[in-house]
């Protein structure tokens, strides 16, 4: 592994790869904050730094990594020299992990170089990262299985539907589910329920998005009630607020209802939960999307840590496309794969947008549906890298959690490289030759 | 009786195309062996099936029917290929490597430790006549330099084997010289080896015997010296013999 490792990171840096791959960097670093407007503030200079500098240069090094290890095992066996290499007693999946770390090398190197600019650029970077606890809710599949039941109980509902595939309607409804707005009439209460050990937390916020039922901005006047904490909202529709809870703002309104006591055992996901209260004060009926739009904040660690889970997390990412490009390369001719691989890509990063923008897939004919179904598959097997978004959670100050970071780190950068690396080794060893020789 | 080293029995290769359809029939039913110590000539026209059959024994290509063994073991078994150096018909470098780098690369493949290594190295590039040269990338290199890069990357590992696929194409006079000389050495130190090439009279000085393929069969061979007493013309001894049987 090390002989292999050493000979890919020697080309790599000869062939001038990580030389260009530090230039885009730098050249990012350099013209993009000039580029993007922001609102003047630190917390808007931050956002800038982060989502568009260290984006930026992220998806350029994403793709670069991905685009050369695609051409890798390709080129060696295109120039005559995996032969030379294959009649040696080396393992094939040694050889491909040192090559696999000396793209993950020169990945890691373009990435600390980015992440320690824009450290030292963002001004005030020591504002902390917060948990953002959603309201705890049933799975997305089971609101639909509930939602399904309840229109197939409705006489109006149409033939089509009943007709259609299980399935099919379950998938649907489970993607408008987390789009479902609450709609929240004036001196109406809604209640959502969040852990309970969060109501003892102190220096807790809510981050929430009111909407109307045409997305035009309304006034908006609200009272939120969470254990011992309230807090009063006042602004407009669409804008998104972030308060702080606190005791001082339950004392002043003593007619606050206060539920936040009341705790609830058990729920589907374990645990105590404790009941949250908004009661809308103004005179529009407001709503918003419980999975989307409200949130408690609660206070977690360093922007630093913070931003080394985003690029550790990032550089796992880059780790499974590179393997995957090696794996494709493995297979295939050079210029087979590297299309293949920005194809996928494209494929990946469209996916969520093509499955949620789909106009309602009962009507569609049979080669969209087709075509959702592919886009779908594809998309089921790259939530893990499309869904994970660690520098836009940097950027909004959302802590990036040690669960679902290690789960990310671990599969993306360990489990699915090994997987594809052993699948390219099992491919290599029976095509070592080019297809003309 | 000496030990067998390759064997190769009945082996033929049909290439196919996408659809599994055969396309060329490249080797039909090969039989050779090589014997321990022996400096094995494999000869024959172009397409006669002679780099096929080298790479089958190297365990690049499979056969579609028969058998090969190399020291008693299948081709793609790790023990076979730690006995085995290999130099292709071109140098087919990593360009960007040094000289001296690329002989630790293919010594690290061979999984020699680092420290004998470098030691194999510096005194192969001594014997190929590199060592000024040892610090320099290959890319820059002549074809005739880059040919004994490749030609001491075969010999890193101490192989038992050597495999040449035409170890003095791109050669002037004096490198074939050096080329020659240097078998003639491995062999008398108990080398085993296996060339192919069009150089017959390169061929009758060097190699202990001979097969020569014509189409895909063997269609003659034997001991070099029983070719040349045979011969009339003992300078071009092998060179009518070879017209003779592939005519």
């Amino acid at each position: 592994m090390r002989t292999a490792f050493l000979l890919a990171w020697r080309t790599l840096v000869r062939g001038r790869f990580v030389p260009l791959l530090l230039l885009a960097v730098a050249l990012v670093a350099v013209f993009v904050p000039g580029l993007v407007r922001t609102d003047g503030s630190a917390a808007g200079e931050r956002e800038m730094y982060v989502r568009a500098v260290l984006g930026g240069a992220a998806v350029v090094v994403s793709l670069a990594v991905m685009c050369a290890a695609s051409g890798h095992v390709a080129r060696e066996r295109e120039e005559h020299r995996l032969a030379l290499a294959a009649v040696r007693p080396a393992s094939a999946f040694r050889a491909l992990a040192g090559v696999w770390l000396a793209y993950l090398a020169a990945a890691a190197a373009a990435l600390c170089a980015i992440g320690v600019f824009v450290y030292a650029r963002v001004p005030g970077g020591a504002v902390p990262c917060r948990h953002h606890i959603a309201p705890v809710m049933p799975s997305p599949m089971a609101a639909a299985r509930v939602a399904l039941e309840k229109y197939l109980a409705d006489p109006s509902t149409p033939e089509a539907v009943r007709k259609a595939p299980r399935g099919v309607v379950l998938a649907l409804l489970a993607s408008k589910e987390s789009d479902r707005y609450d709609p929240i009439p004036p001196k109406a209460s809604v209640q959502w329920r969040f852990p309970a050990e969060l109501s003892a937390t102190t220096n807790l916020s809510l981050r929430v998005r009111f909407a109307t039922q045409f997305e035009m901005r309304a006034p908006l006047c609200g009272e939120f009630a969470f254990g011992a904490s309230c807090a009063v909202l006042s602004n407009n529709t669409q804008a998104v607020l972030e308060v702080p809870l606190s005791m001082a703002a339950c004392k002043d309104r003593p007619s606050m209802p206060r539920n936040g006591d009341s705790k609830t055992s058990g729920g589907k996901e374990g645990g105590d939960l404790a009941t949250a209260v908004f009661t809308n004060t103004g005179a529009e009926t407001v709503m918003l999307r419980p999975r989307r739009d409200i949130f408690l904040l609660a206070p977690a660690d360093s922007f630093a840590a913070n931003l080394l889970r985003a690029l550790a997390q990032t550089l796992a990412g880059i780790a499974l496309a590179a393997a995957f490009g090696l794996f494709l390369s493995s297979a295939v001719s050079r210029p087979v794969a590297v299309f293949t691989a920005l194809v996928l890509a494209m494929v990946i990063f469209m996916a969520p947008s093509v499955i949620e923008q789909f106009p309602d897939e009962l009507d569609a004919p049979a080669g969209d549906r087709l075509g959702l179904a592919l886009t779908r598959a594809v998309y089921s097997l790259t939530a893990p890298l499309s869904e994970a978004t660690p520098i836009a959670d940097v950027a909004e100050d959302r802590c990036i959690e040690w669960a679902p970071f290690m789960r990310a780190v671990l599969i993306n950068g360990v489990v699915m490289p090994v997987a594809f690396l052993l699948a390219a080794a099992f491919v290599m060893r029976r095509k070592t030759l080019p297809d003309r020789a | 009786m000496s030990e067998i080293v390759v064997e190769i029995k009945g082996v033929a290769k049909t290439f196919r195309d996408f659809w599994l359809r055969p396309v060329a029939e490249a080797v039909r039913g090969v039989d050779l062996s090589v014997e321990k110590g022996d400096v094995f000539g494999l000869l024959g026209p172009n397409g006669s099936g002679k780099s096929t059959t080298i790479k089958m024994l190297l365990g690049l290509l499979r056969p579609s029917a028969g058998e090969i063994r190399l020291f008693g073991l299948p081709p793609g078994d790790c023990r076979a290929r730690a006995r085995l150096g290999y130099l292709p018909e071109l140098s087919y470098l990593h360009p960007f490597l040094t000289a001296r780098e690329t002989m630790l690369y293919y010594a690290g493949l061979s999984r020699m430790p680092r420290r004998e290594a470098k030691a194999r190295a510096a005194e192969l590039l001594e014997t190929v006549g590199l060592s000024g040269a040892a610090d320099r990338p290959v890319g820059g290199f002549s074809k005739g330099m880059a040919r004994r890069v490749a030609f001491a990357a075969a010999l890193v590992a101490r192989p038992e084997l050597l495999v040449l696929d035409e170890p003095t194409s791109g050669l002037d006079p004096i490198g074939t010289r050096e080329v020659k000389d240097l078998v003639r050495r491995l062999a008398a130190g108990g080398m085993t080896v296996l060339i192919t090439s069009h150089q017959l009279f390169d061929m009758q000085d060097i190699c202990s015997r001979v097969a020569i393929l014509s189409r895909g069969r063997v269609v003659g061979g034997g001991r070099v010296a029983d070719i040349v007493e045979r011969a009339a013309d003992k300078r071009h001894a092998l060179e009518d013999y070879f017209a003779e049987v592939v005519a």
